[in-house]
């Protein structure tokens, strides 16, 4: 029961978390949903259906970036794919990601 | 002191009213009698010589009105309370969450935090948190820092042990706390799987599926439109063949869900047919 795999969204903006669940949810998919970085890693900690993580990029306190450095230097999450949402298209921040 | 109604029914349908349209707090669907009450006691308390008086300080002064939230919405707790209830969640639910491979609950109106301590230890006991989340929420965001900060008067902790062990808790009681001068504050592992978060059960929409969902002691305050406005939040918020449980005076014999719950051995939980 409940084996399947899910899909982390990471966005302080509940709106964006509800349009993108929709359109996820609708294509089979499971979905769990964090406002904060604080609350995705505890979700990490206790879910290990997730196998995707979606991270707005333009959050309060800690953001995108920041979220994913701190992942991605952990033993237990380095693996873990990660795709950023953002707005922000420029090329200057390209590089930064 | 004499106990008289600064605010009439009139006054109170208009306030409400007002309230719900310039702020989005919408407490116009609850039981009138009770709501009556507070407000009162809210007149007496900041020493409001009249209904515009409230109404003004109300309508002119943010700070005032979460305040106003405050002391309208009810924040009574206790840990462990109903220890049969406690007993039936031990025994006979959290040993069927165990079957997933992540355990979701969603403790509605969780106020200051008594409740989801309770319930944290509950999935230590059965060696089951290390996979469970428990989502807090209430409406109120004063509360919800006292229950982040998991501090509580020592003077309470006679009366939660005796409850913790009429509900067949085993354990030493005070290894969940440290103690220190007048308080305690329970352990951190306690709250490292909780998400705290702000949610209005009567204007939020469901933001997640979970196989238990606990609001005790919230609906008796709601009037019937009301009540089955949030059984129908619950019911699109719970997973199929998940539980639903409520306080000791509330039921939902008279609601739609009757049809599709069946009640756990006498207590107030009820487990989704389907």
């Amino acid at each position: 029961m409940n084996q399947k795999n899910a899909i982390l969204i990471v966005d302080d903006d509940p709106r964006n978390i509800f349009a993108l669940k929709m359109v996820l949810k609708a294509r089979g998919f499971d979905c769990e949903t964090a406002t904060n970085f604080e609350d995705a890693h505890k979700i990490l900690i206790s879910n290990h259906n997730v196998k995707l993580v979606l991270m707005d990029m333009m959050m309060p306190d800690i953001d995108g970036y920041e979220s994913i450095s701190k992942l991605k230097s952990s033993e237990e999450f380095k693996n873990l794919p990660i795709i950023a949402v953002t707005a922000q298209a420029m090329i200057v921040i390209k590089r930064n990601v | 002191m004499i106990a008289i109604d600064i605010v009439g029914d009139e006054d109170l349908e208009l306030l409400l009213e007002e309230v719900a349209s310039v702020y989005g707090y919408d407490f116009t669907d609850y039981s009138k009698a009770s709501i009556k009450r507070r407000i009162n006691r809210i007149c007496l308390i900041d020493k409001h010589k009249s209904f515009t008086e409230l109404r003004y300080k109300i309508l002119n002064d943010q700070s005032y009105l979460s305040r106003f939230i405050e002391e309208v919405t009810v924040n009574v707790t206790e840990m462990f309370r109903d220890p049969t209830f406690y007993k039936t969640l031990k025994e006979k639910i959290i040993p069927q969450l165990g079957v997933n491979s992540f355990i979701k609950v969603w403790i509605a109106g969780c106020s200051t935090g008594e409740e989801v301590y309770s319930i944290s230890i509950l999935l230590h006991e059965a060696k089951l948190a290390h996979k469970a989340i428990i989502y807090a929420t209430d409406i109120n965001p004063t509360v919800l820092e006292t229950a982040k900060k998991g501090i509580y008067p020592i003077s309470q902790m006679k009366l939660y042990t005796e409850n913790y062990q009429n509900s067949n808790g085993t354990e030493d009681f005070s290894t969940y706390y440290s103690a220190n001068y007048d308080h305690v504050k329970f352990k951190e592992y306690l709250r490292k799987n909780v998400i705290f978060s702000t949610h209005n059960l009567v204007s939020d929409r469901s933001f997640n599926e979970f196989q238990l969902v606990i609001c005790r002691n919230v609906l008796i305050y709601f009037d019937k439109i009301l009540q089955d406005k949030v059984f129908n939040l619950f019911d699109g918020s719970l997973e199929s063949l998940g539980y639903l449980a409520l306080g000791s005076k509330e039921t939902i014999r008279f609601s739609d869900l009757n049809l599709t719950y069946k009640q756990i051995n006498k207590e107030k939980i009820w487990k989704k047919t389907r």
